[in-house]
């Protein structure tokens, strides 16, 4: 054999592929992927059996352990092996595993990034009577609804809501703002009674943010997609929304340089900011922060979101579980997800870690009804949207945030910026088949 | 060992203090660490740009042992990591070996192959790898983690560059007095090739230990976990916050080996890149 | 050891050889391959066809689920490539990469070597501490130190701090797209300077003594000395290292990944980050297409830079 140079051992290798991917030429994907949902086995009854292989990511499903206790009790026949996945790895892992056949029975999902595994082939769509769908808060239901075909059950919930120092608020004899034109002398009055701004805003410019836009982009009316499922975010509505995030920083009741995200809290209780647009976790964080017992029942109050000119819906968002495609124990699996769905399940969560049940019917329960905070994320949470169900949502509202942060730091103007937008969804498509 | 031209006498303290100087910037980020990781959170937060603890904690540490599968996923990574290194020094010498002093047909083919290989980036073929990994029954298992790296490219490389240097002659004559190829290479070369090996030791070992996500992808369940992946997954003490003491003691703890290590081997290792350096 | 440092030689071996026993081609063939099998097996199985398919998937429109039936998905030809270059974070992160490559690399190097040359001029004490030191940042766990550096500059971190000391008000490092990318690069050259400085301090200590002496006997300079010995011997040396680290950089993740995470304003994502992020995403083939674009780079600058300074010696 001739001394081959390394130029054409790469050569060699190329053809090799090509070689190799030709027989995928011809093999079409079958578009006629039919209702091969409606079969689903109705799940019964009796008890489970089996191990149930259950992958969470870090975080609520921390106490899991705890929570699964009285299932577990009244299955003595299964078992329930929960492996917890660092967070920014959490997708890929379960990705992969998904590609060699490998993951677990049940997964959990995010229903404002789960849409790409919406797919018959990924998950079995949930059984017919397994859980009531009215049970739970609306969006979270249908984040997990694909044509007609629910994949996935809701867990718990978060949206964002207003939380604010109540003792400035009083002090400036302010009431949380109603609309948007409210919200900067709200926090200007904040200002003026003793904080350094008025507003925590989010300066990651990533994902969470573009999600905050798109919220506000919903609440001046506007829609992200249009109903033929076509991008749809060139509108005086985005305009609207990236002028309203912008104008927490040009009117200086926010900064482009922080609080990060670590320092959120902190900076809230020690005055740096006076209030937060965010999730309901830091009502049971800030006692700890401030370094005293019952010091957030004494110095904050929560509110519902202001209204731009249309609503003053939020997004919908939490966690969800899936049972696989793959799973080759699906009865156990659903029996498991059918306890977490129930209403004392959900109480005992929340008492565990604080995560906000996604049955509506939890809510009337005492540990939930006597916390007068959380009842502005009640009313929230009944008044919310699924982000767009496509598979290149993440991407887009990772990019929107970024858009966001050059019109906050007046790089750009709002109306090149939702231009930018567009232009760049429409280049990553939705990614539907 | 050699210098070049004798410094004069007062350049030399200079160059001394340069050197200090330099290493005591090096060591700023490590002096940062270890003092970060003996302090408490609350303290880390209030006032992170202290370069020593206002308070000295081993409390950090303290957790770091009673996670729960702390000794579990030191276990998995040590295990992990002997196999790469074992397999690193074996397959590694081999062939870098054989590249470097045998005649054979398709030779620059094969180094080709090793250096194209060092070339194509771990996010291109995770994914594949790991369906071959499942298909081979090595998922969550630590061979599976381990199989992949326990030849390396950059170790065949290296064996091969340090082969090179050792003189033809040695070889030749015992072939002459009629030795077989594999006496040779574990009598005469291996004995020689101690630098080599350190070097490969050292740089697997640095691969496998500190190796993050091909770990995490292959484990199926949190027993299986190395060190660098159970700690990601259990140091989010309390929700949406970082336990950056936690994180930073278990780094310290991740790290310690490793020095250890090349404190022991790096005598060897030097000499062992310096055969590697010339052609 | 000296004789590790020896030249080596081309030639035949003085001796004559029975032409009897020079084994037959085909045999040392079969035995070289033999010392290769252990490493032939793993590649093969773990490295060449994992890559062969997934450079055949790049070409097809998969996604997750799809792995496991692979002829059911569409082929698609060039158009995973196509949207990719369509795709402008992934033309910006390739221009990232290469801002971190084009200067990284040359600083690496040049802190490397200065060291080196340094703890080669007769420095007796000190000298395996100072090795040791210089080398320990090679050897860390890069989480860790992405965590000590993020403190490091943050807006109340020890480098404000100390620049406040001296009267400057320091900049919030991170959030700042201008300035990020630089503290990027100063921790991939922290953590990689160790690397250049020990192969450079290698080919230092290869070179004879007596090549400086007799140049010193004819009155050169130290410079002159550096210039007209030193570097051109070095030169393969300085081949490797900038191959070496090329190589590396070229593939940058855990640095922007853990410090900025590609931010702010995507000045910091590089390519490796983005495919990362498009397979997370469940975009297989777009990242499977990107991960061969820097698979070509990688190689393409790699024996661009071979050539050019081979021809140098």
């Amino acid at each position: 054999m001739p001394n081959l140079s390394r130029r054409t051992a790469l050569r060699l290798t190329a053809g090799m592929a090509l070689g190799a991917a030709l027989p995928l030429a011809g093999c079409g994907r079958d578009t006629n992927d039919a209702a091969t949902a409606s079969s689903a086995k109705k799940v019964d009854a009796s008890p489970a059996t089996g191990t149930v292989n259950v992958w969470a990511a870090q975080g609520d499903a921390d106490v899991l352990g705890t929570v699964v206790k009285p299932f577990k009790a009244a299955n003595p026949d299964v078992v329930v092996k929960t492996t917890l996945i660092p967070n920014a790895e959490y997708y890929t892992k379960l990705q992969a595993a998904i590609a060699a056949g490998k993951g677990p029975d049940i997964a959990q999902f995010f229903p404002e990034s789960q849409a790409q595994f919406l797919d018959s082939s990924t998950l079995l769509p949930v059984p017919d009577g397994l859980v009531d769908k009215d049970s739970f808060f609306k969006s979270l239901w249908d984040a997990g609804v694909v044509d007609d075909v629910a994949y996935t059950v809701p867990w718990y919930a978060y949206t964002y809501a207003l939380v604010y120092r109540s003792d400035l608020a009083k002090k400036a004899g302010v009431q949380a703002p109603t609309a948007w034109d409210d919200m900067e002398p709200f926090l200007k009055a904040l200002q003026g009674a003793g904080a350094a701004r008025g507003l925590g805003a989010d300066i990651g410019w990533d994902i969470f943010n573009g999600q905050d836009v798109a919220m506000y982009a919903w609440q001046a009316g506007g829609s992200l997609v249009t109903s033929a499922g076509k991008w749809n975010l060139n509108t005086p509505q985005m305009v609207d929304a990236l002028n309203y995030n912008a104008s927490f920083f040009t009117s200086g009741t926010a900064d482009t340089s922080g609080p990060t995200f670590l320092d959120a809290q902190p900076y809230f209780v020690s005055g740096k900011t006076a209030g937060m647009i965010t999730g309901p976790w830091v009502l049971g964080q800030l006692d700890t922060a401030a370094k005293k017992t019952g010091w957030t029942s004494s110095h904050v109050a929560t509110a519902p979101l202001p209204a731009g000119a249309s609503s003053s819906v939020s997004f919908s968002a939490g966690g969800t579980w899936g049972v696989l495609a793959d799973s080759g124990n699906a009865d156990a699996a659903w029996k498991l997800v059918r306890y977490l769905a129930k209403p004392s399940t959900q109480v005992a969560q929340y008492k565990a870690y604080g995560s906000l049940p996604s049955v509506i019917s939890a809510w009337d329960d005492s540990a939930i009804k006597s916390q007068p905070l959380l009842a502005a994320f009640f009313t929230q949470l009944k008044n919310t949207r699924a982000f767009p169900q496509v598979g290149t949502w993440q991407q887009v509202a990772t990019r929107l945030g970024k858009e966001m942060e050059a019109v906050a730091k007046g790089k750009e103007t709002a109306a090149k910026a939702a231009a930018n937008i567009q232009a760049y969804a429409e280049s990553v498509g939705t990614g539907t088949k | 060992m050699s210098t070049t031209t004798t410094t004069t006498r007062v350049a030399r303290p200079l160059l001394y203090a340069a050197l200090v100087i330099c290493a005591l910037l090096t060591a700023l980020p490590f002096v940062w660490g270890v003092s970060g990781s003996l302090r408490s959170l609350d303290e880390i937060r209030s006032d992170p740009g202290a370069l020593l603890p206002h308070h000295l904690t081993f409390g950090n540490f303290t957790r770091l042992f009673e996670t729960q599968g702390f000794g579990r996923f030191m276990v998995n990574s040590v295990v992990v990591a002997l196999i790469v290194v074992a397999g690193n020094i074996v397959a590694a010498s081999a062939a870098g070996y054989a590249l470097a002093k045998l005649d054979f047909a398709g030779k620059r083919l094969a180094f080709g192959a090793v250096m194209a290989a060092m070339m194509v980036p771990f996010s291109a073929v995770f994914v594949t790898q790991f369906v071959i990994t499942v298909d081979l029954g090595l998922a969550d298992t630590l061979a599976g983690i381990a199989l992949p790296s326990a030849a390396l490219p950059l170790s065949v490389f290296i064996m091969r560059q340090y082969a090179l240097s050792v003189p033809d002659e040695l070889l030749e004559a015992a072939r002459i007095d009629g030795a077989g190829e594999f006496r040779i290479f574990f009598r005469i070369f291996l004995p020689l090739a101690g630098p080599a090996v350190a070097t490969i030791t050292i740089m697997s070992f640095l691969n496998s230990w500190n190796n993050f996500i091909w770990p995490l992808v292959v484990a199926q369940s949190m027993s299986t976990y190395t060190l660098p992946v159970g700690l990601a997954a259990t140091s989010q003490a309390a929700a949406h916050v970082t336990d950056y003491g936690l994180l930073l003691a278990g780094a310290i703890v991740v790290m310690l080996p490793v020095l250890v290590l090349f404190l022991f081997l790096q005598r060897y290792f030097v000499q062992g890149v310096a055969g590697t350096g010339m052609r | 050891m000296t004789s590790t440092l020896l030249p080596r030689t081309r030639e035949a071996p003085a001796v004559p050889k029975a032409p009897a026993r020079k084994a037959s081609r085909a045999r040392r063939t079969a035995v070289a391959w033999l010392f290769l099998a252990p490493f032939a097996l793993v590649f093969v199985v773990f490295t060449a066809i994992p890559t062969v398919a997934a450079l055949g998937l790049s070409l097809t429109d998969i996604r997750g689920a799809d792995l496991r039936t692979p002829f059911a998905v569409d082929f698609t030809g060039i158009d995973n490539y196509l949207r990719l270059f369509q795709d402008g974070t992934f033309v910006r992160d390739i221009l990232n990469t290469a801002l971190f490559v084009a200067v990284g690399v040359p600083l690496t190097m040049v802190i490397g070597f200065a060291l080196a040359l340094a703890l080669n001029s007769g420095i007796r004490r000190l000298r395996g501490v100072l090795r040791t030191v210089f080398f320990a940042p090679v050897v860390t766990n890069v989480v860790a130190v992405a965590l000590i550096w993020q403190y490091a500059f943050h807006l109340d971190g020890t480098v404000n701090k100390l620049l406040g000391a001296v009267g400057f008000a320091g900049p919030n490092w991170l959030d700042d797209p201008h300035l990020a990318m630089p503290v990027v690069i100063l921790l991939g050259v922290w953590r990689n300077f160790g690397i250049a400085m020990v192969l450079f301090l290698a080919g230092l200590q290869a070179i004879p003594q007596d090549v400086y002496e007799a140049a010193s006997l004819d009155g050169a300079g130290r410079g002159r000395q550096l210039r007209h010995i030193t570097l051109p011997l070095l030169l393969p040396t300085t081949l490797m290292v900038s191959v070496l680290l090329t190589v590396f950089y070229l593939q940058v993740f855990d640095e922007p990944y853990l410090l900025t995470g590609g931010g702010p304003l995507g000045s910091t994502e590089s390519v490796a980050l983005y495919t990362y992020r498009q397979f997370g995403a469940g975009e297989f083939g777009m990242s499977s297409a990107a991960s061969f674009v820097m698979l070509v780079l990688v190689t393409v600058v790699s024996v661009v830079q071979f050539r050019l300074l081979r021809s140098r010696t």
